[in-house]
């Protein structure tokens, strides 16, 4: 079934349609509320809450983009307004704008899986976590992401510019254990 | 390496990431999209409440209407009323100066059965009676004795059969001055019954005959005022006067608070950013995108409210009321803004296509310089209720309001939200000008003296259309705050 189909099936109430539309993408949706969240279950909190707006918003998708990347606007934005709920969230996730240091310019080989990955980015501080996953993975700008937080988007940039420097000096400690130990192992 | 190649190894990376959510997440999906149809339901049931009792009360009215004319027609006393009813049923027997040895005699004569052909013409007699009741009209004298009469007539030939039984359809018919009737028995003339009035509580009624005594308990007389036409005012002074078919005139003062909410489809949250429209969100969001992101717009804050209203209302019945009125409304929310720039700009967004304005706000930063704004909105509105009165006491009358208001907005200076631009704006020609919305309240009057009366009214209100022309995000006013009714006297 194609995707406009099953949208018109969705729109219709039609339970195995419905039932259809988040096995097709559940899976994703749930990785990306993985990487914005500290919990499994939390994660499993914004899909469920998102794929309810999902339905509910259905009709006002109007085929002009691909349904998935809609569906993953709305998980995005259902992530960003649980963790504002959230207390456990909010109350950790202040922005102060740091002065950029030259930090943040290497670009290692990232030879992760993708749950490492995520793994990694999920043990960055609260905010970081969250201007990380838009800046680099949706890629919002930074006045965007500034809008979306509520900071200055010099604040974004120079969060960014940490959790990224972090981020890649975790990865480059874990290529360099992963090298000695297949070292070790040959 | 180019700098972005690690953005896009992790863009890569997380695309790929897929992780399989527990059976539980879509038990809960499924049962929230079931239960959030049902309750959308209820709400639309709920709405549609007020006009079924509106239709119900009006077809109440109607009814009480018709059935009520030809019992206003006549208005007689109750007693009247009832003397003439038992009297075409052959069963009233009435004593008075002039008649009452003519009636003894035939009370006699039946009793005993002396004189048959009385008893064959009783029909024209009974007529002759009524004939007779409906000139006399109201006697307190009167003597209704009602099917007694008739009974033992028919059993007199068997008096076994006379059994206190017998007698016992006296205690159910309402008498309101009874004289004790005269029934002798040429055999036992000491068993002549006294002739004082029943105005004893449970005074009995002795009817004797052949050897039989027949004693029959007697109601009371009793006091209720039946004859007196039956109107609210008369039975159920409370303070405010309801005279039914009579116009009252008023003016309520609705003082509260007023606010915007998303709809029933958006979990009825209070909406997070009322000015940020769709095509809002930048970068690759894309058009229908239903969710503007939850941006450093603030949410809109409630803010003060307040109605003037005149209207009449109507008593329908006991328990049904109707008002109508023409109203005026103010509405209010506060929102943050930036600084004000006085100078002109020209916006293009989905609201307000090419629109150049000659001052804005800028969006509010996260430090200090902020404004707080307020949106206000002016409205012109017809309205129209139907009250129930739940309690209806002497003291005490609480009535609960239903109806809707059917507004136009005439003037705002709320201000809408250029995303591109970050920046506020006013646009009229942007908000939806008919506003229809449903109320509810409640109603009591607490004071009352000869130039008015005073009623408290908590309401609530919910406006069905939108506030914005293209907003996707279903967004309406609510209204709550307690009323001050100031009713006139009925017109006389």
């Amino acid at each position: 079934m194609d995707e406009r189909q099953l949208v018109k099936d969705c729109l219709k109430e039609k339970p195995e349609a419905q039932r259809q539309l988040y096995e097709l993408f559940a899976k994703n949706m749930l990785g990306i509320c993985y990487r914005y969240t500290k919990s499994y279950k939390d994660a499993e909190d914004v899909l469920q809450e998102g794929f309810v707006k999902v339905f509910f918003g259905l009709k006002q998708f109007k085929f002009e983009g691909e349904l998935g990347a809609w569906i993953r606007r709305i998980m995005v934005n259902t992530a960003l307004n649980f963790l504002k709920r959230n207390k456990k969230y909010r109350d950790e996730m202040y922005f102060t704008e740091q002065p950029l240091h030259p930090v943040a310019d290497g670009n290692p080989v990232v030879s992760l899986q993708a749950k490492e990955l995520a793994d990694l980015i999920r043990q960055l501080p609260h905010g970081y976590q969250t201007i990380f996953n838009l800046h680099a993975v949706e890629g919002y700008t930074h006045v965007e992401i500034g809008e979306m937080l509520g900071i200055s988007d010099g604040t974004s940039r120079s969060q960014y510019a940490r959790a990224r420097a972090i981020l890649i000096s975790w990865i480059e400690e874990i290529s360099v254990e992963q090298k000695k130990q297949n070292y070790a192992g040959q | 390496m180019p700098v972005n190649d690690f953005e896009k190894q992790v863009q890569q990376k997380l695309d790929e990431l897929q992780l399989r959510p527990s059976p539980a997440v879509w038990t809960d999906v499924e049962k929230q999209i079931r239960k959030e149809k049902k309750r959308r339901r209820v709400i639309i049931f709920w709405w549609l409440l007020p006009l079924l009792l509106t239709g119900a009360g009006a077809g109440y009215y109607f009814t009480q209407v018709k059935s009520s004319k030809p019992t206003s027609a006549t208005q007689l006393p109750t007693n009247q009323k009832n003397t003439a009813e038992d009297t075409e049923q052959n069963l009233t027997r009435k004593s008075n100066n002039t008649q009452s040895n003519i009636l003894q005699k035939e009370e006699q004569q039946s009793i005993t059965g002396a004189t048959t052909p009385s008893s064959t013409t009783t029909a024209t007699k009974d007529e002759k009676k009524l004939d007779y009741q409906r000139q006399v009209g109201k006697d307190p004298g009167q003597l209704i004795v009602t099917s007694q009469s008739a009974t033992l007539q028919k059993k007199k030939k068997n008096p076994a059969a006379n059994t206190i039984a017998d007698a016992k359809p006296i205690q159910e018919k309402e008498i309101v001055k009874v004289n004790a009737p005269t029934v002798t028995n040429p055999e036992y003339p000491e068993l002549l019954t006294s002739t004082e009035p029943y105005e004893k509580e449970k005074t009995s009624l002795s009817v004797t005959m052949d050897s039989v005594k027949v004693t029959a308990p007697v109601d009371p007389p009793k006091e209720v005022a039946l004859d007196e036409p039956v109107t609210a005012q008369t039975n159920n002074p409370g303070p405010i006067k309801i005279t039914r078919n009579k116009w009252q005139l008023g003016v309520e003062f609705r003082p509260g608070l007023s606010n915007t909410i998303d709809g029933p489809l958006f979990d009825g949250q209070k909406s997070m950013n009322l000015y940020s429209q769709p095509n809002s969100s930048p970068g690759n969001i894309t058009s229908s995108v239903p969710f503007a992101p939850p941006v450093l717009i603030s949410s809109p804050e409630r803010g003060f409210s307040a109605a003037l209203e005149i209207f009449a209302r109507k008593s329908l019945s006991k328990r049904w009321e109707f008002q109508g009125g023409l109203q005026y409304q103010y509405l209010s929310t506060y929102i943050e803004v930036g600084s004000h720039v006085a100078s002109s700009r020209q916006l293009n967004n989905d609201m307000s296509a090419g629109i150049v304005v000659d001052n804005y706000y800028n969006a509010p930063n996260t430090g200090t310089g902020n404004n707080s704004y307020t949106n206000q909105y002016h409205l012109l509105g017809i309205s129209a209720s139907m009250s129930w009165n739940i309690i209806y006491k002497k003291k005490f009358l609480l009535s609960w309001d239903n109806g809707f208001t059917y507004g136009k907005l005439i003037s705002t200076n709320a201000l809408l939200f250029d995303p591109t631009s970050r920046s506020y704006y006013q646009d009229f020609n942007a908000f939806k000008k008919t506003q229809f919305s449903l109320n509810t309240g409640l109603t009591f009057p607490v004071w009352s003296n000869k130039a008015f009366t005073l009623a408290i009214h908590p309401f609530a209100s919910y406006t069905l259309s939108p506030v914005l022309k293209e907003a996707e995000r279903n967004m309406q006013f609510v209204n709550y705050g307690v009323g001050f009714k100031f009713l006139l006297p009925p017109k006389k």
